[in-house]
């Protein structure tokens, strides 16, 4: 039997488009040559690959390709930070809950139940209200709050079974604080789960902000997001079939490679 | 027991819900002023603030509130002065409709592809059939409605794009809610008929002489679907609060599509009647998925009685 050599075919391409993302994170819209606001309504839809317009313009002359990188910006900053607050939220309340009495775990159960019941599109409408404005901290903290039982209840199951292993109950019985006890025994326990559900909640999270920004109260009016690009081309799909399908072939790149890196996580931890 | 903790369960969420719903509302902005319309003199909106009961402390006004709710008196829509309730009960039918059409396409094409892929032998076929799905995987409901729209509408003119008319108009509203539910049901009853084709009753058949047919379909497809009940309710129960930006691009008049429409134009007891229609229908389809599971498969029901 001879082992099969295999490129890493899938580890390159993926390593390949995290630095793409993080150039793009980097320089923005600087990289289309163009700016993502400025107007040229002589040349609106233009279609791609006219006059150093890679992708085309709009209806209202903006170049397509760097309002696509600038949206990158604003979907990859907003998917990132959304899933580190229901991350924080969710790891935080499983562990509580692993850890105290049963009554807690019921508590959760309810908390976890009345969080998904709740519509996240009224949730979203209400808080971007009550901060008075549509921005990056409303639609972040919206998609947090609405989304952090995806982590409570795996850390919930994964942690209680991790209580009752012998390291763990060893460690307890020496006295140490229950601070030490989570960061130094149950976390390590728990990285494996945790990564590849992060992976798929920013994916997730890719798509809830678009679907958000797409009905208009996500982002700030005007701005630069994939989904307020796939909502504004909406007028103009005969005549400019590119402004529908440049996000949303961004959107699905960006969301396919998400998941088989989550995959790939995934298989290696088993 | 079961079935008395749900009930519980439901009224707490309820309550929840509809207690933090009532404060969030209040929250966004004056009713009054929308009410009143654009050029209303103050005294006017100070006149229909006091109509609408809304210069009372919120706490008064969550009290007559929360007292209403018992009877499930939702008042009126802001809007046109309809009962809100009715108007959300008369929404509900289309979301319904587009979840059950939804449902049954989903397992039509799931079920086949679930079994297909559990028992094949991996080759360029399987790979390229698990390739499709992880692709489609990536791409979000709404984008698929976009681009279907724009290739099936728009370029072609084989369909309607919007509306809600005759078996026209259903056909891209369906494939573009089963598009981002398939592939998850697909793969949970692929790992299913993969896990029962090792099992013991499996080997049984096998060596009692059954066709390889007979033991799929007979045998290892019932398995493979019961462990996927309680994915089907999950899936379910979203497609009935879930829906919002498919019901708004195909101008569906659903519950998703009103919620949209009364959240944005402050219209309070349409939006507070939505919401306690659709947590209803998650209890209600949570309870009769776990229900159907213990029904059909005989180990649950077991278990429970030895709880």
């Amino acid at each position: 039997m001879r082992a099969p050599r295999r490129i890493p075919v899938l580890a390159l391409v993926l390593t390949l488009v995290g630095i793409a993302c993080l150039v793009i994170m980097v320089f923005g819209d600087a990289l289309s040559g163009h700016d993502h606001r400025a107007m040229n309504l002589d040349r609106r839809l233009a279609p791609p690959l006219t006059d150093g317009h890679l992708l085309g313009t709009d209806e209202l002359g903006r170049d397509v390709l760097a309002r696509l990188l600038t949206g990158l910006r604003w979907s990859v900053a907003t998917a990132l930070s959304a899933t580190f607050i229901a991350f924080m939220i969710g790891t935080t309340f499983g562990l509580v809950a692993a850890r105290g009495q049963s009554a807690l775990g019921g508590v959760m159960r309810l908390l976890t139940t009345f969080t998904q019941a709740f519509p996240p599109f009224v949730l979203a409408v209400t808080v971007i209200a009550v901060m008075g404005d549509a921005g990056f901290f409303s639609i972040v903290l919206t998609l947090g709050l609405v989304t952090w039982p995806v982590f409570s209840r795996v850390v919930y199951a994964e942690a209680r079974s991790l209580f009752e292993r012998e390291h763990v109950l060893a460690a307890e019985m020496t006295g140490m604080p229950a601070i030490r006890l989570f960061v130094r025994h149950v976390l390590p326990g728990l990285v494996p789960s945790l990564s590849v559900l992060v992976v798929f909640h920013f994916a997730d999270m890719i798509v809830a902000e678009s679907a958000l920004s797409f009905l208009g109260i996500g982002a700030p009016l005007g701005a630069a997001t994939w989904g307020a690009m796939l909502s504004e081309s909406r007028g103009y799909m005969l005549s400019a079939p590119w402004l529908t399908l440049s996000p949303a072939l961004a959107m699905v790149a960006i969301i396919v490679c998400a998941h088989a890196l989550g995959q790939h996580l995934r298989n290696a931890s088993r | 027991m079961s079935a008395l903790r749900g009930l519980r369960d439901l009224v707490f969420v309820l309550l929840a819900t509809m207690t933090v719903l009532f404060f969030l509302l209040r929250l966004t902005g004056d009713p009054a002023v929308v009410l009143a319309g654009d050029g209303a003199s103050p005294a006017q909106v100070e006149a229909i603030r006091a109509e609408y009961g809304f210069d009372e402390p919120l706490l008064v006004q969550y009290a007559v509130y929360a007292g209403k709710l018992l009877t499930l008196d939702f008042g009126t829509s802001l809007a046109d002065g309809t009962p809100a309730l009715e108007k959300a009960l008369i929404s509900f039918p289309a979301t319904l409709f587009l979840a059950v059409m939804a449902l049954s396409v989903n397992l039509l094409i799931s079920l086949p592809a679930g079994l297909w892929l559990g028992q094949a032998r991996s080759g360029i076929a399987r790979r390229t059939v698990r390739g499709i799905i992880t692709v489609m995987q990536g791409f979000p409901g709404f984008v698929i409605a976009l681009l279907m729209i724009n290739a099936f509408a728009v370029g072609l003119e084989w369909l309607p794009t919007v509306g809600f008319g005759g078996p026209a108009t259903w056909i891209l509203p369906t494939l573009s809610v089963v598009s981002f539910l398939a592939p998850k049901l697909i793969r949970v009853i692929e790992a299913n008929t993969y896990a029962a084709l090792t099992s013991n009753y499996v080997r049984t058949a096998k060596a009692s002489g059954a066709p390889d047919n007979v033991i799929l379909w007979r045998h290892v497809a019932p398995n493979a679907l019961l462990g996927a009940i309680a994915l089907v309710g999950a899936e379910f129960a979203f497609m009935l609060t879930g829906l919002v930006v498919i019901e708004t691009i195909f101008a569906w008049p659903g519950i998703g599509w009103l919620l949209v429409q009364s959240t944005l134009s402050l219209d309070f007891p349409v939006v507070q009647a939505v919401v306690f229609l659709m947590v209803v229908g998650v209890f209600a389809t949570n309870a009769l998925a776990e229900h159907l599971q213990a029904a059909l498969d005989p180990r649950i029901g077991n278990a429970r009685g030895a709880d």
